[in-house]
């Protein structure tokens, strides 16, 4: 195979994202809220179709059908918690109310690696990539061992096991992700993670300053890590990210925000997703006209919007 | 019309150089195989999927089932040519298609329709909607809201049973449509305040009983806070402040910190706003009951000197205010009573029983 550098590359344009969010807003809102389903599943054909690997978009087929079924039952799923909730909080009965309140948490403590398992299952069965879709092989019951050792341990240890946790549960995941016959690995640690978030001191020290290392820190461990696997052969993907472009883009972006009294924020959404994207690429023999299609078809769409309604920031 | 791109049929990632020919009923797309020789497939243009037919000049049109097929074309024309080709097909239609072609002047519009829509709902739907489900909210919610309130506002302070039966009887004596669903109590306290909560309990400080002169104060005191609970105003205002605050918040939701901040803010002050329009519903209501029974309105005003005179002068600035001003309050009211025809006569049964409940104050 030969040396290739396959390039990330973002496309995305602040006034087309504008009027996509702008007609998303107003059918969501005329509609109270019907219509979000919708919303989600355009706003993410966009974000994914302006996403360029080596010369080819990613594509998003996610449907606002499938994710306004997945939106529904995700609804019934907390407002049930909820329910149960309330009337422990409202009634007389003491052991009720404590074991109603147990039962709110504890199912919130269930519903998140469920809604991390579903959730990825739909969203890499609904990505695709020169035609190849994505999959996710992940078992559910390996990922609640590893979220409740973490969870337990985290607490245990006042957070200090957050990062290893954090590392555990995205390497279980990244493992699990397939491309058609590609792999995918992280090789990142938990201990260098904790170091990365230690570091997180000197940003007191520096008076702020700090920050842009420490970003482009979590950036680099991030993608550095991350690796493809194909044919047996692990090849690294490699960011260029600096503190330096963090700066910058980080101050006009505020710039834009504030002098548009927030307007220009779809501007800025665009200009952070291209200073990521257009600082990757994959160092190595990377072969992308040999990928079959191995992935079956996962329409359900409950843990996404699951995820989406519990607001936890997964980055796929 | 033929244009070059690239076909990929779904099962592998090869991209297959393609020529591809729009016919009137369907994508006819001839491709070239590794080994040289070429395949045909055709695309009835109803199984394609939604397109935007724009993202920056490369088109990639999407086909049939999972595992889907796709071509990619990078040929400034085609999109146009497509349109073109099928005008009627739908894959090329919907609400998203004008954004590309809208330039400058079309999202300013947008923007301006997504403002104006926010102000629409935050000024008008939204209140409404909330006023309707706070009308519509089961008598027994009210109860249970305004009993857990009782409970954690009034539990600590001492009640003057005694007293509180004989304000009930007068209140009852007052023949008011939902008397019976009433409670009134009496706090042992030198407070200057009374006021009421949803689904039947008034409350009065001893502080302002021992400022009242005469039964008709009392009366307007009862009708104001009995105007209150037949015309759901706790609940109506809780609906308003949480509808207002949650709408600001699904609006804001992303952009935390100061823009956020400032909209809550705002958002208290409408609500203060509310909240006095309330107090004004209240008192004008209390003195039509006034007027039913016939007790002299004057009440009403010579209430508000009291409370006046309980504030010292110290009143606070209107717009940040729960209630108006007293002197507002005050002079809105006698204007009501001039305008209104108020037919009055003395009772003398409230007039005693109020005596008696001034006589009983504790000291």
């Amino acid at each position: 195979m030969e040396q290739v550098t396959n390039q990330t590359k973002f496309y995305g344009d602040g006034g087309k994202y504008l009027g996509i969010l702008a007609v998303n807003f107003i059918l969501t809102i005329i509609t109270l809220g019907l219509y979000y389903p919708w919303a989600r599943a355009k706003n993410l054909q966009y974000i994914y179709g302006e996403t360029e690997f080596s010369g080819n978009r990613l594509m998003f087929h996610g449907t606002g059908k499938e994710m306004f079924k997945g939106f529904i039952k995700a609804m019934v799923v907390i407002v049930i918690l909820y329910g149960i909730y309330f009337s422990a909080l409202r009634s007389a009965d003491s052991t009720f109310r404590l074991v109603g309140t147990l039962v709110f948490l504890i199912g919130f403590l269930l519903l998140i690696p469920l809604a991390i398992h579903g959730g990825l299952r739909y969203r890499m069965s609904r990505t695709s990539w020169k035609g190849i879709h994505f999959g996710y092989r992940g078992k559910l019951g390996e990922l609640f061992g590893i979220w409740f050792k973490g969870v337990f341990f985290t607490i245990i240890t006042f957070g200090i096991y957050g990062s290893w946790f954090s590392v555990n549960l995205r390497k279980y995941i990244i493992s699990n992700i397939r491309l058609g016959n590609v792999k995918f690995r992280f090789d990142g640690e938990g201990g260098d993670l904790f170091i990365i978030n230690l570091k997180f001191i000197l940003v007191y020290l520096s008076l702020g300053i700090y920050i842009f290392w420490f970003l482009r820190n979590h950036n680099h461990f991030a993608i550095n890590n991350l690796k493809v696997v194909q044919d047996d052969f692990p090849v690294t993907f490699r960011s260029t990210l600096t503190p330096g472009e963090i700066f910058t883009t980080s101050i006009v972006n505020v710039l834009i925000v504030i002098c548009t009294l927030g307007i220009g924020l779809p501007w800025a959404i665009i200009r952070n997703m291209r200073m990521v994207f257009n600082n990757i690429e994959l160092d190595g023999a990377f072969n992308p006209d040999s990928i079959v299609q191995t992935e079956e078809s996962y329409a359900d769409a409950t843990g996404d919007d699951l995820l989406s309604m519990l607001d936890i920031g997964f980055d796929f | 019309m033929l244009f070059a791109g690239k076909y990929f049929d779904g099962k592998s990632s090869v991209a297959y150089p393609a020529q591809i020919e729009l016919r009137p009923d369907d994508i006819h797309i001839t491709y070239t195989l590794a080994d040289g020789t070429t395949a045909q497939i055709n695309w009835p243009q109803e199984n394609i999927h939604k397109n935007d037919l724009d993202s920056h000049g490369k088109v990639l049109l999407k086909y049939g089932e999972y595992p889907f097929q796709y071509i990619e074309v990078e040929d400034s024309g085609f999109a146009t040519a497509l349109k073109t080709a099928y005008p009627e097909a739908n894959f090329h239609k919907g609400v998203y298609q004008f954004i590309s072609g809208a330039g400058a002047r079309g999202l300013a519009l947008l923007v301006l329709a997504v403002i104006a829509i926010s102000l629409l709902f935050y000024f008008v739907v939204v209140p409404e909607i909330a006023e309707q489900m706070a009308i519509r909210m089961p008598h027994k919610w009210e109860v249970e809201l305004g009993n857990s309130a009782f409970e954690s506002m009034i539990s600590e302070e001492k009640i003057d049973t005694e007293n509180s039966a004989r304000l009930q009887h007068f209140f009852k004596k007052l023949h008011y449509e939902k008397s019976d669903e009433v409670n009134l109590y009496i706090i042992n306290q030198s407070v200057v305040n009374a006021f009421a909560l949803p689904g039947g309990k008034i409350i009065v400080y001893e502080g302002l009983l021992r400022k009242m002169d005469n039964y008709q104060q009392l009366a307007a005191l009862l009708g104001h806070e009995y105007s209150h609970i037949e015309l759901k105003h706790a609940t109506r205002n809780l609906f308003r402040t949480l509808s207002g605050s949650l709408f600001i918040s699904l609006l804001a939701g992303d952009a935390h910190g100061v823009g956020s901040f400032v909209l809550q803010n705002a958002n208290q002050l409408k609500q203060l706003g509310y909240s006095r329009s309330l107090e004004k519903a209240a008192d004008i209501n209390g003195l039509k009951l006034m007027e039913a029974n016939r007790i002299k309105p004057d009440g009403m005003a010579q209430l508000f000197e009291v409370l006046k005179k309980a504030e010292g002068g110290n009143e606070p600035v209107s717009f940040l205010s729960t209630h108006p001003l007293t002197t507002e309050r005050i002079d809105y009211v006698n204007e009501e009573i001039k305008r209104g025809n108020y037919k009055t006569e003395e009772n003398v049964q409230l007039d005693s029983l109020w005596k008696e409940i001034k006589r009983n104050l504790e000291d």
